[in-house]
């Protein structure tokens, strides 16, 4: 497989954009000093995570994996179907990050209440 | 086998989810019982671990199926060895923690106290779990719900220093689980399974891959946030600085659940590439272990606060388990299983001394120690056993796994790491017994008259002093238990 094919590149599409997001996200972590703002930079990241997964499991021309249990078409034996698997597993993980999102976001508005700002340079001098 | 101890797997994870949804409910009618009921359902949680030891020391290991619905469709726990000992492990350590646990907790009011303890037991199952499931996604979910616990009660303490030490840990850990979840979605694209065994079936003829490469690295990277592996321990100091009365401790436990999924990854689910040496894995993870027992030895010597001190030297110790496992030979392994053991009990021990001597005198710093062992006779005698252990005095707890690991790079030919844990012990003495010295040497301050706890809350405490020595002393029990998970968990059976 060649790496440099401008077909193999296009055709990734997605991950390339996944991949995009997580270094915007990681930068947003890393270089913002609202508290806020980093966690949006972590949920930025789980975005694109997601995004990864879905793409891992779609199948070129697969259909959504449901079985029509009145319509059997035995002549269409090679229905393709996605992998639900991958999307599965994100529903659990939108639900982990929902809950790290609303702890944290209440974290935030406890330390704004206690020190009035939310500058992650001036509060880690208080640690 | 009966009902009950075919479905003991799932209830030693249930026991404690299913009370940490109640507890609040039943405290929203009933004031003041969070604490019992945390006691009887961790009480009732280690029974059920203690026959599930009893049956896999008997049978060899139980494998749980989720539903009946067997691997490569269903999701598995898999009670070896390794698991149920550790189980075993931090559910004791656990219960003599809530039994020490001083009701009400001064420190975070009324109100939260109920919090507080569903925090612990979500914990508690959380750790539980991690330490015996077979399945990877299934893993990434429980060290969510032990991350989510452990934030809560670390932001939980009195001033808002609890709070940022909090949201440290949280965009730390959260950073560590999203790459967690990366590695996961690239060794299951590359293999098609989440199930940690037919992962290591299929891994092999593909382990160059750099997918499978890749997938390895950002697992262990992920995990290593989880269990304060340098470098990125620096959560841990603050967290265990400003968390409350024992969250301490059970941050300890959930480190040592991390180790083990630690242990998982690298030789269950990658050992084969381990094997065929694609990558000197070992080599840097062994780097990565003695670099941490050397800076974090020395950063704990410059702490001034006990509970920073501390949680260098459990930075250090956990160097030390990477270093033994990443050895690769069955006495290392060993070494690395009893280690975490060992330790746990000795740190658990020095946390809650660490916590009795704030609640009783007020103390926080390394100074503040003159003449407490005449005035804290008892705290201090357990304070000075536990240390004991953990710097590794002859027949100690401690002492006995540092020696396995040592041995180990000694027979692997790794010289300087055996250097490294000679080194690393002269640098705990160094940091241990200037406090134990100024308690036994120094005359007690005349103005404050500290005394030791209540009796209720001293016997846990001596408990896990007076085990953190004995277990040197009666290695043969742990070890019994020890050899064949390290074996069960080495390729080929370790021979």
């Amino acid at each position: 497989m060649n790496y440099l094919d401008p077909g193999f590149i296009l055709g990734h599409y997605n991950y390339w954009v996944s991949i995009v997001l997580i270094m915007i996200g990681l930068y947003a972590m890393i270089a913002k000093r609202n508290l806020i703002k980093k966690f949006i930079g972590l949920n930025i990241i789980e975005t694109a995570i997601f995004l990864f997964y879905i793409s891992l499991g779609d199948v070129e021309g697969g259909v959504a994996p449901i079985f029509p249990k009145d319509a059997i078409d035995l002549s269409q034996e090679t229905i393709l179907y996605a992998n639900p698997l991958p999307s599965a597993m994100m529903l659990t993980a939108i639900v982990v990050t929902l809950c790290m999102t609303a702890l944290a976001l209440s974290f935030a508005v406890l330390i704004y209440r206690q020190y009035g700002t939310l500058d992650a340079r001036r509060l880690m001098e208080e640690l | 086998m009966s009902a009950i101890t075919l479905h003991l797997p799932i209830l030693i994870v249930l026991i404690p989810f299913v009370a940490a949804y109640l507890l609040p409910v039943i405290s929203y009618f009933i004031e003041g019982w969070a604490r019992r009921i945390t006691l009887i359902a961790v009480g009732g949680t280690l029974l059920s671990a203690l026959m599930l030891l009893a049956e896999v020391a008997a049978s060899g290991p139980v494998t749980y199926h989720l539903s009946g619905i067997a691997p490569p469709l269903g999701i598995a726990f898999e009670t070896d060895y390794l698991g149920i000992t550790i189980s075993v492990v931090i559910l004791a350590i656990g219960l003599l923690t809530i039994l020490y646990a001083q009701d009400p907790i001064t420190e975070i009011g009324g109100r939260k106290t109920v919090f507080f303890y569903t925090a612990i037991l979500l914990a508690v199952g959380a750790m539980q779990g991690i330490v015996i499931c077979a399945d990877i996604f299934t893993l990434f979910i429980l060290l969510e719900i032990l991350a989510i616990a452990m934030y809560g009660l670390v932001a939980l303490g009195g001033d808002g220093r609890g709070l940022l030490a909090g949201y440290k840990y949280l965009l730390i850990g959260s950073a560590g689980s999203a790459f967690i979840l990366i590695g996961i979605g690239f060794l299951y694209i590359s293999t098609g399974t989440l199930n940690m065994q037919l992962m290591a079936e299929i891994l092999p003829p593909i382990s160059s891959s750099w997918t499978v490469l890749a997938g390895i690295a950002l697992l262990i990277a992920g995990l290593s946030t989880k269990t304060g592996l340098f470098p990125l321990h620096i959560w841990m100091p603050d967290a265990y600085a400003y968390a409350p009365s024992i969250a301490p401790v059970i941050s300890t436990l959930a480190l040592k659940a991390g180790l083990v999924a630690l242990i998982r990854i690298i030789y269950t689910v990658s050992g084969p590439v381990i094997t065929v040496d694609q990558v000197p894995l070992q080599s840097i993870l062994a780097l990565l272990g003695a670099l941490a027992i050397v800076v974090c030895s020395i950063m704990a010597i410059r702490q001034i606060d006990i509970r920073k001190m501390f949680a260098y030297s459990s930075g250090a110790n956990i160097g030390c388990v990477v270093l033994g496992m990443s050895i690769g030979t069955l006495a290392g392994l060993e070494g690395a299983i009893l280690l975490i053991i060992t330790h746990a009990l000795a740190k658990a021990c020095l946390f809650l001394c660490a916590d009795v001597l704030l609640i009783q005198a007020g103390i926080r710093t390394i100074f503040q120690f003159r003449g407490l062992g005449q005035t804290m006779p008892y705290t201090m005698g357990a304070f000075s056993m536990a240390a004991i252990s953990i710097i590794g005095i002859p027949l100690s707890g401690g002492f006995m796994s540092k020696v396995y690991v040592a041995n180990a790079a000694i027979d692997s030919g790794l010289w300087i790491y055996a250097g490294t844990i000679l080194f690393w012990t002269l640098l705990t003495a160094l940091y241990f017994f200037r406090i134990i010295n100024s308690a036994y040497f120094d005359e007690p301050d005349q103005r404050t008259r500290p005394h030791d706890p209540r009796r209720m809350n001293l016997i846990p405490i001596m408990t896990l002093a007076v085990a953190s020595i004995l277990i040197g002393f009666l290695v043969e029990i742990p070890m019994d238990l020890i050899r064949p998970a390290a074996m069960l968990l080495l390729p080929g059976g370790g021979i």
